[in-house]
């Protein structure tokens, strides 16, 4: 008999099972079904309840919980004679007699794994004195709340917070009968918000605050879905009612997310619905914008791009995509500018990924993966340099502490600030902001020659850090691409790149900022790209493009962004993205679009594109239309339709096909479908032989010790961009822009926890409060990137991150 | 048959429908009797203590309802409880089958005998709760009268007081 395999008989069924599988496990396997009131298949076996006992010989002579039992060679369960039914009904019963029968009020209803229990045992009436605990409803904090009464003491809050988050903010207060589950530290929650405590309560005793009393469950219309916030791309299951998205879910426990969400999927839908929509097309007139009708739109739009394009020729007109929108819709404003448009200035805005992809591919010949998350949490070493991986990519986070906790990975972090990594890292180090490729290409080569004064590790750390990485069967390096390496991205991948050369088994995980950033490097939203980020210069690829398309392209590649702006552009159509509010020079791009002739801004939320926009179109959220992300795996998550589009906002493809129709070239889509397909038949992915070159990378210098400090912008887990903004539930929960500074360096510069202060460098200053914190290593300073009163681009325009600044009392 | 007894027979037919009371009534001058047992708009009961609905917003006559008619939106009361936004009522898809009654569980929707549902425009047939309240309430008269005649069983039930 095989050693890797048991045998076991339940209810007279002979069934195998790989030994270390419970009891449990083996009866759900042959559909057996076992009520369970503890059970997650996310936590680990714990066994509260007692719903799950079975008869079980050999064994002792009383009934067994069978998710807590391993599977044995020829065990014989029973699961249902009369005295287990009888222990299972009376374990209900003795619920009960705490249990408020409030099934009308409780949100709970109708997924409550207690009701259904009740009913399954039939049980109409408890046989006890009911004694319902007294307790008020609690509000833990901004989003989460707790019933006490109906709090049936699983325990599966206090596990998933910590076995998958890794935060442990619940707990058990008190004993016995007086127990109950509370915050472990502090009166307030102070967690990081994933409502997974909320996913996993069986009852209705842990509740979400933006859903209470909104709709019950078995009202809503599920749709599955990908997550818009950030480029992990979990899966969602978005439930609307009435045409409202009134909650999102986890959905099925698969990659990526195996079944966690972070504050954002989980609270982050309410700007779907919010009253700032744009919800009709506009047309300025006399310098105000008027709603009109889409026919007015379209012709508006028609006559200036004809009237660009016969007096400027095809050159002068510009398309921006968006990482915000679908791989279809990207695809479809490709189509629109390279072949009806016939050119060939096709942008998105993600500069990170970007750069990021490119450096890789010029180098390895792979832009982003093909490795998978399954692969990053094998890894024997996981190294993360830069940003917090656990604020900008939540869930991620959370799985590289648990790999790093329970499956034995040494975690390496190498961050600019103190995160929550570290209390499950091997070996912690901070580097300077500035200095991370510099850092990175220093444990490539293996020499720390001159690295003490431009990493900011110290070199003790940085010799135990290579020897990890020596020492390591294999490595996944982890970092954001977010918008702290605005303007060293490349420099950053080329020095990781050095380190996949320098050694066997090195893997690089770039997480790309946002929902879409490596579906639009993939769709090609480049000037030089095709679709599946082939060259344009490839003649083969062009030909087979052309020929899908129709036309015979251009095989010039169109101006990189900023000449185009500066340069020939007489019109520009830019889809879900804010070009001006994201540009490293708002005032020079602002006044360049101000000029052109025509500047079509579609999008789902008014921004300071929108306000100089000639013609403004309604764009579609994630939610009202079917697609697909590709995330930073390059794995496709699929979206589909929840609700009705808001008001005339139509999905961003159809649109531009109309567009595209309205000018002569119908591509006959009815659906997103056929452009997935289309999409799919031209992503070839191009073989591209890598460099293979180390090109050895060095820090930014570091500024005279003259009192100023490093400039670190962080991306807070709460911010999403301009959609966060627009999501209350989001919002609320968002602390207030603060300038956060090590405790030594506001007691030399005289600054209180509090206080108001001025950051100023070359390009500008912001005054904000300040906040010491021991998180950030001295002499540097954190501001929050995207916060409107505070955004560190308003600050210093060029380089933003790892700059010097000076910090003053105001 | 003799002749002319044809006419005869006709006059009589004549004579003896002139005489009899008429079918029809000159509604709404004058209304007929109804019986105890009929079926009539589904009201709704007011609440005691709050002195509005007694609707808690459980939403179950919404998914009870066959035909779409019952709509209730909710959303938190200032102390943490269901509170009722809107309770809408689309009378002209009502097929009076009362699976609603049946399934609230805290007999806030009654059935009345309420059948003055006319009005000029369709949009008048979408009632809201307080409309459903002063139907209930206006039904009183009727409601003793099949109390009297179908015995305590059909005494509401007081949800509180059942515990």
């Amino acid at each position: 008999m095989s050693t890797d395999t048991v045998t076991l008989t339940v209810d007279g069924i002979e069934v195998q099972v790989p030994r270390g599988a419970t009891v449990l496990q083996a009866c759900e396997s042959i559909g057996v079904e076992i009520p369970t009131l503890c059970t997650d298949p996310r936590l680990k076996p714990y066994g509260a309840c007692r719903m799950c006992v079975v008869e079980v010989q050999p064994g002792p002579p009383r009934p067994t919980a069978s998710c807590t039992t391993p599977a044995g060679d020829g065990m014989t369960v029973v699961t249902n004679s009369q005295s287990i039914r009888d222990i299972r009904k009376h374990v209900i019963e003795l619920q009960l007699q705490h249990h408020p029968l409030d099934c009308p009020y409780c949100d709970q209803a109708g997924t409550c794994e207690l009701q259904d229990e009740v009913f399954d045992q039939e049980i109409f009436q408890s046989p006890y004195e009911t004694v319902p605990k007294a307790h008020p409803e609690e509000i833990l904090n901004e989003v989460i709340l707790i019933n006490h009464n109906r709090c049936i003491l699983c325990g599966r809050c206090v596990r998933i917070c910590d076995e998958q988050i890794g935060v442990r903010a619940l707990d058990f207060v008190e004993r016995a009968v007086g127990t109950f589950i509370a915050p472990a530290q502090h009166e307030f929650m102070d967690c990081e918000r994933c409502g997974m405590c909320i996913e996993t309560c069986p009852v209705g005793a842990l509740l979400s605050r933006p859903f209470k009393h909104s709709a019950r469950s078995w009202q809503t219309e599920k749709a599955a879905s990908t997550c818009p916030h950030c480029a992990v791309g979990c899966s969602l299951l978005v439930e609307s009612r009435h045409g409202e998205v009134v909650r999102t879910r986890s959905n099925g426990l698969e990659e990526p997310d195996r079944g966690i969400l972070c504050a954002k999927g989980f609270f982050g839908h309410s700007f779907v619905n919010s009253e700032d929509r744009i919800t009709q097309p506009m047309v300025r007139r006399g310098g105000v914008l008027w709603p009109v009708s889409w026919r007015a739109a379209l012709d508006a739009i028609t006559t200036g791009l004809r009237d660009v394009l016969d007096t400027h020729g095809p050159g002068a007109v510009g398309v921006v995509g968006s990482p915000n929108t679908t791989n279809e819709d990207n695809y479809t404003l490709q189509r629109f500018a390279r072949a009806v448009l016939g050119t060939n200035n096709v942008y998105s805005q993600d500069s990170g990924l970007h750069a990021t992809a490119r450096t890789l591919r010029a180098v390895l010949g792979s832009d982003v993966g093909p490795h998978t998350q399954s692969e990053l949490l094998a890894s024997d070493l996981i190294l993360v340099v830069g940003a917090d991986i656990g604020q900008t990519h939540n869930v991620v986070g959370a799985h590289i502490k648990q790999a790093a906790r329970d499956a034995g990975r040494k975690l390496v972090v190498a961050t600019r600030l103190g995160s929550g990594l570290d209390d499950f890292a091997t070996l912690s180090a901070r580097v300077r902001p500035g200095a991370e490729a510099a850092f990175l290409n220093a444990i490539a080569s293996g020499s720390d020659d001159g690295i003490d004064a431009t990493a900011g590790v110290d070199t003790e750390s940085l010799a135990e850090i290579s020897q990890l990485v020596a020492s390591a069967g294999s490595v996944a390096v982890v970092w954001d691409t977010g918008v702290w390496t605005l303007g060293k991205a490349a420099k950053i991948a080329q020095a990781a790149a050095n380190l996949a050369l320098a050694r066997d088994g090195v893997k690089l995980f770039p997480l790309a900022e946002r929902a879409n950033s490596v579906g639009t490097f993939r769709v090609g939203m480049a000037p030089d790209l095709l679709p599946g980020a082939r060259p344009l210069t490839d003649a083969d690829a062009r030909g087979q493009v052309g020929e899908a398309w129709g036309v015979d392209l251009n095989g010039e590649p169109g101006l990189p962004f900023n000449d185009f702006v500066e340069g020939p552009m007489q019109a520009l159509y830019v889809m879900g993205e804010d070009v001006v509010g994201g540009a490293a020079n708002p005032s020079g791009m602002r006044a360049a679009l101000r000029d052109a002739p025509l500047v079509i801004a579609q999008d789902i939320f008014t921004n300071a594109t929108t306000e100089i926009a000639d013609v403004v179109l309604p764009g579609t959220t994630f939610a009202e239309k079917g697609g697909h992300y590709t995330n930073f795996e390059g794995r496709l998550g699929r979206l589909e339709q929840a609700i009705p589009p808001v008001g005339d906002s139509r999905p961003d493809w159809e649109i531009v096909a109309r567009i595209a129709a309205a000018m002569g070239a119908d591509f006959g889509w009815r659906s997103h479908e056929p452009i997935s397909e289309e999409l799919a038949s031209l992503s070839m992915p191009p073989s591209i032989p890598g460099s293979g070159q180390a090109v050895a990378v060095n820090g930014a210098h570091l500024p005279a010790d003259d009192g100023r400090l490093i400039l670190a912008t962080e991306q807070h887990l709460y911010t999403a961009g301009v959609a966060g903004r627009h999501a209350p539930s989001l919002t609320v929960m968002l602390p207030d822009a603060v300038a956060e500074l090590n405790p030594a360096d506001a007691e030399r510069l005289q600054i209180a926890h509090g206080d108001r202060v001025h950051v100023a460098s070359a390009g500008g200053e912001v005054n904000l409060k300040a906040m010491v914190a021991r998180r950030v290593p001295s002499g540097v300073v954190s501001l929050p990137d995207r916060f409107l009163e505070a955004a560190p681009r308003q600050l210093d325009p060029r380089t933003p991150d790892g700059t010097a600044v000076r910090v003053s009392k105001a | 048959m003799p002749l002319g007894s044809g006419v005869m027979k006709g006059l009589k037919t004549m004579l003896m429908v002139t005489s009899r009371k008429p079918a029809t009534v000159l509604y709404p001058e004058q209304l007929r009797d109804i019986s105890y047992r009929f079926r009539g708009q589904v009201g709704m009961r007011r609440d005691e203590v709050t002195g509005g609905m007694t609707c808690v917003g459980c939403g179950l006559c919404e998914t009870a309802c066959p035909n779409d008619v019952i709509r209730v939106d909710t959303s938190e009361n200032e102390d943490g409880t269901r509170f009722v936004d809107r309770y809408i009522f689309d009378v002209g898809r009502c097929v009076f089958c009362y699976f609603c009654i049946e399934a609230c569980p805290v007999d806030a929707l009654q059935r009345t005998h309420d059948f003055h549902l006319v009005t000029d425009d369709r949009r008048g047939l979408v009632i809201d709760g307080e409309k459903m309240i002063e139907i209930f309430e206006n039904d009183q008269a009727n409601r003793e009268v099949e109390q009297k005649n179908i015995g305590p069983g059909a005494a509401i039930a007081n949800w509180f007081e059942r515990g």
